[in-house]
Parts: structure tokens; C-alpha cells; sequence
């Protein structure tokens, strides 16, 4: 009864206060059919795309606002001025999170100011983002070549696993070593990490701060026989799981957690402390971005990357160029797009990204460390259905330790 | 023109303070009881990562999931009962230094034959002042170990000693930076209380041979009970919903506290268990404000006992008199001046952390952009990034303050002038109910419920309006204890001599009411604009781009490793504040509470 008067208590509340999110799926409204014609996108889309019109519509939008994951902007900001006068670029500085707040906050609110996403969050895109039109993936028919002079065909040199969503730029999550201390990776496999040998001395940014790390953790437990394969490669002896440990991937997150891994607040704080010249026993990071291979330019660090361990050395995340659903300047989102895929030297827009240790989904920019072939080999590529599906288990498993 | 009622009418016009209540109760409703209405809803709602929790359901459907998650569920102990303990233990040990300390300066101050009374009585303030992660920053220059990775602390380089974890992380350096950050509220609520207490009470028992501490314990004590409860309800409030402090010092080592579980919570969009963690928050406070009327029967507004009693001669403190003055000294030395100094200094340093001179430059200052150099990103002077944060703040906290005083004023004269109607009462207590709800989760239900058009209210997400509206409903306590305590120093007779000499009730407030209610209008003024200036908790989640204030970018500039920046950031925070301490004091204003 008292239960019964609750219920209707709370109902009521939540019926006066209109509260109960409703989330869109599958169709599209009226203005959406209408901005997607009006700005040739999704369906609309033609083969072939006529980019001086492109360019007069965008110089009458007179602007494009872009939010990125990435700091490291500026170059690119002012390389598009020179590219396209007369438009004008707004870049806000977001994780990926925040991206996805926002996005999802303003449009629920029927607020349109964003135009182009440059994030990763890959499940969250390709699950949530996409199938609810809260983004759209625009491919532009073409990129540049040699220089922006020369144009080819998309297809002809970004393959087709990396066009919906568009990829921008790929990264790994690595296991790094000091090169200085050590002259190659002290390690075999990923279990080496949770050897005594190793306890206190392997760091990596918290998990619960950031979606990619705890995404690395899921695919431990997503390829648990890869993982039990590995130790019996290293060990000679199949592996002993713990007591209600239902497989080696959460067998190997107990034993990592258990061997005291520092967490830190960002990957840049463990790719340092890994780094730094002149230490007798570094630690060891774990799935940290293989982009802080710049620190050994920037900030003398001596890091290198463990390629060759078993089953793999970490993750590769992807980072996505999309279009926000209802985007106040099209146009411009799309000469922004094309222009940050860059040019066949990784050279204009994407120079900032063309760093040791960031790649290129484009066949023919030579990558400045390593190459696509090793990302395949030797990292995992995320499966954001799985994740989807079973990611919070890991999660919550991770939280009870 | 005899019509009853445009009789009554006439006479609500003639004294509209009825009115007045209505309106703020209204205004009440709206922003604090439907907030707070709204999450109790949506905690048993489905959010759209319902779905990833449970196969096949759909955002929106009505659930107990969340509660039994967090309260019941296997990982209950984790997200709920630990960190639920871990700000316990932290709250309270922090009361415990905080309350004793402050009443033992404020004693001090006021009672004894100390010197420099006026100097303490300024710098003692000052931890207040200071956002609450400056001293916990500072802790870390000092004493972060090397294993924690980037630089180690200032221990390290000079001695090579590594701290050990506890002493770098987790409860007792989060104890120690947020007790001494809120040893002011004690100091000041202590200060005016000891300074009211009729010192001929403690006189006479001296006549009648009571030695010093007897009369301590048996008069002075019970005197200020009430200040001292006040203060404890502040205090250990704080402590259950501070945020910045208690990241900095607790992620590292997966020391989880019960606000860091709500940004988690809101930060990775699992808004429904957010809601569930702050639901309970709420009920902590509002406990502590509950069980301290209860004990010591203290109002829930913070004034303090009034009337002036005779001025007594000072305690001689005799052989304590050195000790004493050393231990106010070394206070101000360890928790006002080294943690700005320090941080001051780490401004200065091209590499973090390596303290020598030839490491010195401006280059976090005014120099260009220098990709070697923290990406890139140019000095604070250059950045139009951090400029217009700087101004976003001042403006935030400049117009969050302005309004807070005239609202405080109108408050406090609505409560008083009605003292003992039911509308006195609701609106007291109303205005006070955003206290107990910690700044995340405020924020967090802002969000959710101005995000969208809303009624008669427009989508206000993203806009500078939200930031200040949240800001005004989260500190009405503070403008309207400031209103109330001035508006019980104005004699009613006063305003009523101007009602016979035919003045309206507009004129009457703007000749009578607004001169005399000048101190707490200053009062809301300040408190306001110094908790705003340096308020993160509350803002974090509401902040866009455009709108990111000096306190948001620092924490996104701490996340990122770009140090320099984020301490600079901060020090210009502290000057802003002084300056606008300072000045408001030249104006006659002082924090009361």
C-alpha cells in the first residue's frame, strides 16, 4: 500500500515536471531531411562534389566551429586561414566526454553550434552518436595529393574499414620502456607486468578517467585465450585462475592491480616518469599513448615502444572527423574535414598529427615511426559491439578490486 | 474606493513584505524544491547508459536498478560504502583540526594580550580566501613521491628521500589541506562571538575565585556553544562535499571519496547513479544540520549572539605569550605564505619541479607559443584562451555577488519584518536547504533541468545566465544569513518614524533600509564574490567553452600536465581575490556570516 502511494507519488512528480528523456531513433524529422538535402550530406550526398560551390557556400556560412580532443591545433587553425580566406575557424578544446555531454545536451535542447566532432570515444560513436543521427559520418569524395593543387579519390587511399566513420588519425595505447636503462623491452609478455620484479613500477593513467583505458582492459578480457596463450607460451604451464576469476583477462587485471600499478592523472605524467634519463629502475607504462614518443624530442626522455610482446602491446584507438546533425555551417565543416585529412606527405592539415607515434589512415603518407601493418599485428582494434554489450562488466569488475 | 478589497490591496502595498515572501517562495520552489525533485525522479529512470547495464531495456523506463546498484548490489562496496566512509573519516578528522584551531586563534585574537592582533586578525582569514586545492597543490610540490611519476616534490630533490604513499596521497594530506582551509569559518564565527559575550559574566566568576580554566569551561564555553555548532555544521558540510582537494590528493591512489564517485558518475554520463550518490549526499548534510539543532539547538542561520557587554581587560598570557605568537606565525608561515610562495615559484620554472635559478622564466607568462614547451601553448599573458576565462570569472563572480547582496538585503527583510509567520520560517529554511546539497551534484541537477527550454524558461545551456543563476541559488545561504543579521540590527521604530512622516514603503527602503543594511549587503557581497571566484565543484559540469571560467581551465590544464599554466592560473585567482577583498573592505564591508 505505502509502496502503492509512493509510486503514484513519484509518477506524478515526474509527469509535472515533464522529465522523462525521450531519445529519437531511426527516422528523421522533417528539418533534418531538410538541412541534410540543403547541405548534401548522408544521402544527398553526390558521387562526385563540386568544391568551388562548396567553398561559396561555406564562405557565406563565414565560419566553422570545430571541437577537438586534441591540443594540438594552433598550426592547423592558422594553415586553414591561409587555405580558405574568409572563413572563419572557432576551435574548443573538449575531451571527448565533454564532447558528447554537450552534443546531447544541446540538441535535446534543439541547440545546433557545433559542426565538426574531432573525438575518439569509438563505442559511444558508433553505438549511440550514428544510429541516433546526433552526428553524421560526411566522407568527402576526395583528399588532397601532393599538394592541394592535386585531388584523389578517397577510396584510392584510405581503405574502406576506415571511411564510416572517417578516421582521422590512429593511435596506439602502448607498454613503453626506457631505452637508455634497458637496450631492448624487458619484457616477453603482458604478464611480465605483473611480476614481483615489476611491482610499484608499472604506471598507467586511471581507467576511470578516461574511456580508452578502460576500453584496453576490455579487450584483455575480450581475448582472454590470447591472454592465457601467452602465459603459457612464457611460463610453460597453463595458467591458474584465481578463485571465481572466470578467465585470464580479469586473471591478468587482478594480478596487474595486485602488483601496486600506479594510476596517474594523465598518460603524459606515466610516459615522464617512464622516460626520464639517468634512472637505474624506471617503471614501465601501460597503455599509454605511443604519441608521447614526442617527449624524447620535446623533453629528452628516452621512450621506446614495446612492439614485440605477447599476445599484444596495447590497443589502437581511433580518432573520428564527424559532422554534428544540423550543423550551422556545413560547408565549411566539409572544406575543415578534407582539409584535416591532409596531403600524401601527411603535410598541410594534418601536419600536427603527423608525429612519431600517430598514424595516418592514409596508404600513401609515410608514417613517421612504425607502420599501419605493425598497428594490425601487434595491437588490438577495439570492438564496440562487445564493448557495448559487455564493457561494464569489466568496468564493474575493475571497480570491486 | 471603500471596497475591502482594494482595502487590502492597499494595505499589501503599503507594506508589501508579505509579497515579497511569496515571490521568494515562489523563486524557492522553483530553484531549490523542483532541483531536488528532479533527480529524486530521475534516480529511478533508466539514462541512456541503461541499455549497456541491461540488455533490451530503453532510456526512460522506470527502474530500481541504481538504488540497488549502488546501496545493495555486489559493487555496492565500491561505489557506494567506501568512498561513503572515506569522506566520512575525512570530514570528521578535519572538523576535529579545524573546530579547535579556530576558536583556539580566535581566543587568542580577541582574548589575550597577543601581539599583533592586527596583522593575524588579517592573514588568518586568508586560508579562506584562497581556493581550497591551494594548499593541497602546494602539499604536493612538497611531498609528492617519485614513483607517483612526472616531477617529484620539493623533499625529494633536496633530500633524495622518497614520502611514503600516505604522507603524498590520500586521508591525511586531504585533511590537513582542507582543515587549515577551513579554520577561518571557526576563526570568524568564533571571533564575533567571543567578542560579544558579556565579559562581566566571566568577570564575576573570576570575583568568586573560579580559576581560568573553570571559567573557560563552565562560562565562556556554553556561551559560544552555539558559534561552535555553527561552525561544526560548515565545517564537516564542507568535508562531505568538497571536490577539487579531494581529487587531487585521493584519484591517485584510487582513494575514492563520495563527491569524486559523483563527477565520475556525471563525467562518464551515468547521470541516474549520480543522482543516486547525491540523493544520499543530501541526506548526510542534512543530518548533520538536524543532529547539531538537536545538541546544541543552534539556529540554522550562522548569526552569533549580539549586544555588547563590557569590554574586559586581555588574558595575560605570561611564559605562553612567545609560544603563542610563534604558533600564529608559523600557521600563517606554513599554510598562507609558503603554499603561495611555492606555487608562485613553480610559475617561474621552464622544467617543473627543478629548483635552480638557471631553470627560471617567464615564459609561462608572456612568452610565444614554443611546441618543446607544454605543447605549444603560449604564455598565460598571450593566450586569448586564458584571457577570456580571467574575464568570464571576474564577471561571473562580480555579477553572482551583486545580486547575492540585493537578494540577501531582500531576504533578510522579509524574514525579519514577518518574524514568526510560517513564511519567516519557510523562507529561512528554504534558502538555507542549497547548503546541504553538495556543489557537484547542485551543478549536475542545474544541468539537467536549464539545459532545455523548461517552461516559461528558455534552454539556458551554455549560456553565462545559467553560471550565474546557479551560482546565486547555491550561495543564498550566505547572502541571506549576511541579510538576516543586518536586517535584525535595524530598530523596526526607525521605519516606522519614516511610515508617519507619510513615506511609501519604496521610499522607506531606499532612504531607511538600503543605508543601514549597507554592511550586509557588503558582506553577501564578499562571501560571494570570493566563494565564486574560486568555486570549481559547482561549476564543472556547467561550463561550455565559452562560458569555462580561470578554475575550470586549471583543472583540465592540471589533467593535461601543463602545471606552470595551471599554478599561474591560480595565482592570479589568489591576487583577484585580495584585490577584491581589499577593496570592499576600504568600502567598509567585512565577512560575516
Amino acid at each position: 500500500m505505502r509502496m502503492r502511494i509512493f509510486g503514484s507519488v513519484v509518477l506524478a512528480l515526474a509527469v509535472a515536471l515533464g522529465a522523462i528523456p525521450v531519445l529519437g531513433q531511426g527516422g528523421l524529422t522533417p528539418e533534418q531531411e531538410a538541412w541534410l538535402k540543403a547541405a548534401k550530406i548522408g544521402p544527398y550526398q553526390p558521387e562526385h562534389e563540386d568544391w568551388d560551390a562548396i567553398y561559396q557556400a561555406a564562405l557565406k556560412e563565414g565560419k566553422v566551429i570545430l571541437y577537438s580532443l586534441s591540443s594540438r591545433y594552433p598550426d592547423m587553425v592558422e594553415a586553414f586561414k591561409a587555405a580558405y580566406p574568409g572563413i572563419e575557424i572557432e576551435v574548443y578544446d573538449m575531451t571527448g566526454n565533454e564532447q558528447i555531454e554537450k552534443l546531447m545536451r544541446e540538441q535535446a535542447a534543439g541547440i545546433y553550434n557545433v559542426d565538426v566532432l574531432f573525438l575518439s570515444n569509438e563505442t559511444t560513436v558508433t553505438m549511440e552518436l550514428l544510429p541516433q543521427h546526433l552526428v553524421w559520418n560526411y566522407v568527402p569524395d576526395t583528399v588532397f595529393g601532393e599538394d592541394m593543387e592535386h585531388l584523389i579519390p578517397i577510396q584510392e587511399v584510405i581503405p574502406e574499414k576506415f571511411l564510416n566513420p572517417l578516421v582521422h588519425s590512429l593511435e596506439a595505447k602502448v607498454v613503453f620502456y626506457n631505452f637508455e636503462t634497458y637496450p631492448c623491452c624487458p619484457l616477453r609478455t603482458l604478464w611480465d607486468l605483473t611480476l614481483p620484479e615489476w611491482k610499484g613500477r608499472v604506471q598507467m593513467k586511471d581507467p576511470m578517467l578516461t574511456e580508452e583505458n578502460m576500453n584496453f582492459l576490455q579487450m584483455v578480457v575480450m581475448h582472454a585465450d590470447q591472454m592465457a596463450a601467452a602465459y603459457e607460451a612464457e611460463f610453460g604451464e597453463p595458467l591458474k585462475l584465481s578463485p571465481g576469476i572466470p578467465n585470464a583477462g580479469y586473471e591478468w587485471i587482478k594480478r596487474l592491480i595486485e602488483n601496486e600499478i600506479v594510476l596517474t592523472t594523465s598518460d603524459g605524467s606515466a610516459a615522464k616518469a617512464v622516460g626520464a634519463p639517468g634512472q637505474e629502475r624506471p617503471p614501465m607504462t601501460c597503455s599509454v599513448a605511443s604519441s608521447k614518443l614526442r617527449y624524447n624530442a620535446s623533453k629528452g626522455t628516452k621512450l621506446a615502444i614495446c612492439w614485440n610482446l605477447l599476445p599484444v602491446t596495447g590497443i589502437t584507438k581511433r580518432n573520428f572527423l564527424l559532422t554534428a546533425n544540423l550543423a550551422p555551417h556545413p560547408n565549411a565543416a566539409k572544406l575543415l574535414i578534407r582539409f584535416m585529412l591532409g596531403d600524401s606527405h601527411g603535410g598541410g592539415g594534418f601536419a600536427p598529427w603527423n608525429v612519431p607515434g600517430g598514424w595516418s589512415p592514409r596508404t600513401d603518407v609515410p608514417p613517421k615511426v612504425g607502420s599501419l601493418d605493425m598497428l594490425h599485428q601487434y595491437t588490438w582494434f577495439l570492438d564496440t559491439q562487445w564493448i557495448y554489450e559487455h564493457g561494464l562488466e569489466v568496468q564493474d569488475f575493475w571497480l570491486a578490486q | 474606493m471603500r471596497n475591502p478589497v482594494f482595502r487590502s490591496l492597499r494595505r499589501v502595498l503599503r507594506r508589501p513584505e508579505k509579497l515579497w515572501g511569496l515571490a521568494l517562495i515562489l523563486g524557492l520552489i522553483l530553484f531549490v524544491v523542483i532541483p531536488v525533485s528532479y533527480m529524486a525522479v530521475h534516480s529511478f529512470v533508466f539514462d541512456s547508459w541503461g541499455p549497456r547495464y541491461v540488455r533490451g531495456v530503453q532510456p526512460g523506463q522506470w527502474t530500481l536498478f541504481y538504488w540497488d546498484r549502488v546501496l545493495i548490489g555486489k559493487l555496492s562496496r565500491s561505489i557506494f560504502w567506501e568512498p561513503f566512509s572515506h569522506s566520512l573519516a575525512i570530514a570528521i578528522s578535519m572538523s576535529a583540526m579545524a573546530i579547535p584551531l579556530g576558536a583556539l586563534f580566535a581566543w587568542l585574537v580577541v582574548r589575550t594580550d597577543i601581539p599583533l592582533k592586527g596583522f593575524f586578525n588579517a592573514v588568518l582569514i586568508v586560508p579562506y580566501i584562497l581556493p581550497s586545492w591551494t594548499i593541497g597543490l602546494a602539499w604536493l610540490t612538497l611531498f609528492k613521491a617519485e614513483r607517483f611519476g612526472g616531477q617529484p616534490g620539493l623533499i625529494h630533490s633536496l633530500f633524495g628521500i622518497d614520502p611514503p604513499t600516505w604522507l603524498s596521497y590520500g586521508l591525511l594530506p586531504i585533511v590537513i589541506s582542507l582543515g587549515a582551509h577551513y579554520i577561518p569559518y571557526t576563526f570568524i564565527l568564533l571571533r564575533g562571538a567571543l567578542a560579544s559575550v558579556d565579559a562581566r559574566l566571566e568577570e564575576s566568576a573570576e570575583i568568586l575565585g573560579a580559576r581560568r580554566l573553570e571559567i573557560l569551561r563552565k562560562i565562556t564555553f556554553p556561551l559560544v556553544l552555539p558559534a561552535l555548532g555553527s561552525a561544526f555544521v560548515l565545517t564537516f558540510g564542507k568535508g562531505l562535499g568538497e571536490f577539487a582537494c579531494q581529487a587531487f590528493l585521493g584519484l591517485p591512489i584510487r582513494y575514492y571519496t563520495m563527491s569524486t564517485r559523483v563527477y565520475s558518475a556525471f563525467e562518464h554520463r551515468q547521470h541516474s547513479q549520480g543522482y543516486v550518490l547525491t540523493l544520499i549526499l543530501i541526506l548526510m548534510t542534512a543530518f548533520t544540520v538536524l543532529a547539531n539543532q538537536k545538541l546544541v539547538g543552534a539556529r540554522k542561520k550562522f548569526t552569533t549572539i549580539s549586544g555588547k557587554g563590557a569590554r574586559r581587560k586581555p588574558v595575560k598570557l605570561g611564559p605562553w605569550r612567545l609560544p603563542a605568537t610563534l604558533l600564529l606565525l608559523g600557521f600563517a608561515l606554513a599554510f598562507v605564505f609558503a603554499p603561495i610562495g611555492l606555487i608562485a615559484w613553480e610559475t617561474f620554472m621552464k622544467y617543473e619541479g627543478q629548483y635552480s635559478l638557471t631553470n627560471l622564466t617567464l615564459h609561462y607568462w608572456v612568452g610565444k607559443g614554443d611546441p618543446m614547451l607544454a605543447d605549444g601553448q603560449p604564455g598565460i599573458f598571450r593566450s586569448s584562451f586564458i584571457l577570456g576565462a580571467i574575464k568570464n570569472s571576474v564577471l561571473l563572480a562580480g555579477t553572482t555577488a551583486l545580486l547575492s547582496g540585493v537578494i540577501g538585503i531582500l531576504l533578510g527583510y522579509a524574514v525579519v519584518r514577518t518574524r514568526g509567520s510560517w513564511l519567516s520560517r519557510a523562507i529561512e529554511f528554504l534558502s538555507f536547504t542549497p547548503y546541504m546539497i553538495p556543489g557537484i551534484a547542485f551543478g549536475g541537477i542545474y544541468l539537467s533541468i536549464f539545459a532545455r527550454k523548461w517552461g516559461p524558461l528558455p534552454a539556458l545551456y551554455g549560456t553565462f545566465a545559467l553560471l550565474v543563476l546557479t551560482c546565486v541559488a547555491k550561495y543564498l545561504p550566505y547572502s541571506s544569513g549576511s541579510g538576516i543579521s543586518a536586517m535584525h540590527q535595524i530598530d523596526p521604530s526607525l521605519e516606522e518614524a519614516a511610515e508617519i512622516q507619510g513615506e511609501g514603503w519604496l521610499g522607506r527602503f531606499r532612504k531607511v533600509i538600503l543605508p543601514l543594511a549597507k554592511g550586509g549587503f557588503l558582506s553577501a557581497f564578499l562571501l560571494t564574490f570570493i566563494t565564486t571566484m574560486r568555486v570549481l565543484d559547482l561549476i564543472v559540469l556547467l561550463v561550455t567553452p565559452k562560458t569555462r571560467t580561470m578554475t575550470s581551465i586549471i583543472f583540465r590544464y592540471q589533467q593535461q600536465g601543463y602545471t606552470q599554466h595551471a599554478y599561474g592560473i591560480m595565482l592570479l585567482i589568489v591576487v583577484i581575490t585580495l584585490v577584491g577583498h581589499y577593496l570592499v573592505r576600504r568600502l567598509g564591508g567585512r565577512i560575516q556570516f
